[in-house]
């Protein structure tokens, strides 16, 4: 699939390394600054306080 | 010109011919690249939870500690010498502003920690925030501080090191409140008993002096159950004393001023 994609992208082999790289940082930038923190709230990983409730 | 079908295609037309495409996906192929990718995300959740939440939370301790810096002056009455609640500690747990900054020689020299009110995501920066059921420094009762072990820039990563008799320091606007360990123990996170104004005998709600307890999770890397520290108030020492001997070298400058 990704390979297919690859080949689907537009311009020269190294113009297409720099698409997928930019694409790359911005599918980490979104999961490390929306997505994780979300799932983080739930709490099954780190929770350091009493079930209070 | 008649052989020129034969020649080896020169470099302009070697460019010129179409890349060899890669194969169409395949249903089961798309599948199992999807779960690859997956399994790449949990991977850099774990890279997330364990480096990225600390870089975050330290620098976000950072504003806390100016903050802090900055409100003390004011917030300091000269008049206070340790009697009664403390009036530079809001008397409910509200969501603002730190109010105090704990150091436990124990964890190092250079620790000093921000603490403020709320346990929900206000703890997620490198600091200690007070339970809605705790009292204010210098009133009966059990003073009770959530910290994250491992994440978030592990402020109680080190509990396990500390032992009877550890001296907290837990310093407001007003002075240092001194506490010494009684007791750490690990208990299951349903173990209220652990905020109980007498943490000794959590059944009755009578308090019985003055404790400061500290809760964070255990084993690291888990939710398993909760790691806790007891301390019972042994004195309170005054701005304009000076820092105890023994944090003298770690209060920042600008909280060690005399008033």
């Amino acid at each position: 699939m990704y390979a297919w994609l690859f080949h689907l992208l537009p311009g020269p082999t190294w113009f297409r390394w720099i698409l997928t790289l930019v694409g790359l940082a911005a599918v980490v930038f979104v999961l490390m600054e929306y997505v994780y923190p979300w799932v983080a709230e739930f709490g099954f990983f780190s929770d350091a306080t009493m079930d209070v409730e | 010109m008649s052989y020129a079908g034969s020649r080896p295609p020169s470099r302009r037309q070697r460019r010129a011919t179409p890349k060899r495409r890669p194969p169409r996906p395949t249903f089961l192929g798309v599948i199992g690249e999807l779960l690859i990718t997956a399994g790449l995300f949990v991977l850099l959740f774990v890279v997330w939870e364990l480096y990225w939440t600390n870089l975050g939370a330290n620098r976000e301790a950072q504003a806390h500690r100016d903050t802090i810096v900055e409100n003390f002056d004011a917030q300091h009455d000269a008049g206070f010498d340790g009697s009664g609640p403390d009036p530079s500690v809001p008397a409910d747990v509200t969501t603002g502003d730190p109010w105090g900054m704990l150091y436990v020689p124990r964890f190092g020299s250079d620790y000093s920690v921000p603490v403020l009110d709320g346990t929900g995501t206000e703890i997620d920066s490198a600091v200690l925030g007070r339970y809605d059921s705790s009292p204010r420094p210098g009133e009966d009762g059990n003073l009770a501080l959530a910290g994250h072990r491992q994440t978030y820039g592990a402020v109680l990563w080190d509990m396990d090191q500390l032992q009877d008799g550890d001296r907290l320091y837990l310093q407001t606007a007003n002075g240092w409140w001194v506490y010494e360990t009684r007791q750490v123990h690990i208990v299951q996170p349903t173990d209220v008993g652990v905020l109980a104004p007498n943490p000794t005998d959590p059944i009755s709600a009578e308090p019985a002096g003055q404790w400061l307890t500290l809760t964070t999770c255990h084993p690291p890397y888990t939710v398993l159950e909760r790691m806790i520290t007891h301390a019972e108030l042994v004195e309170f020492v005054p701005v304009n004393d000076g820092a105890p001997d023994e944090i003298a070298d770690t209060v920042p400058e600008q909280l060690f001023e005399e008033n």
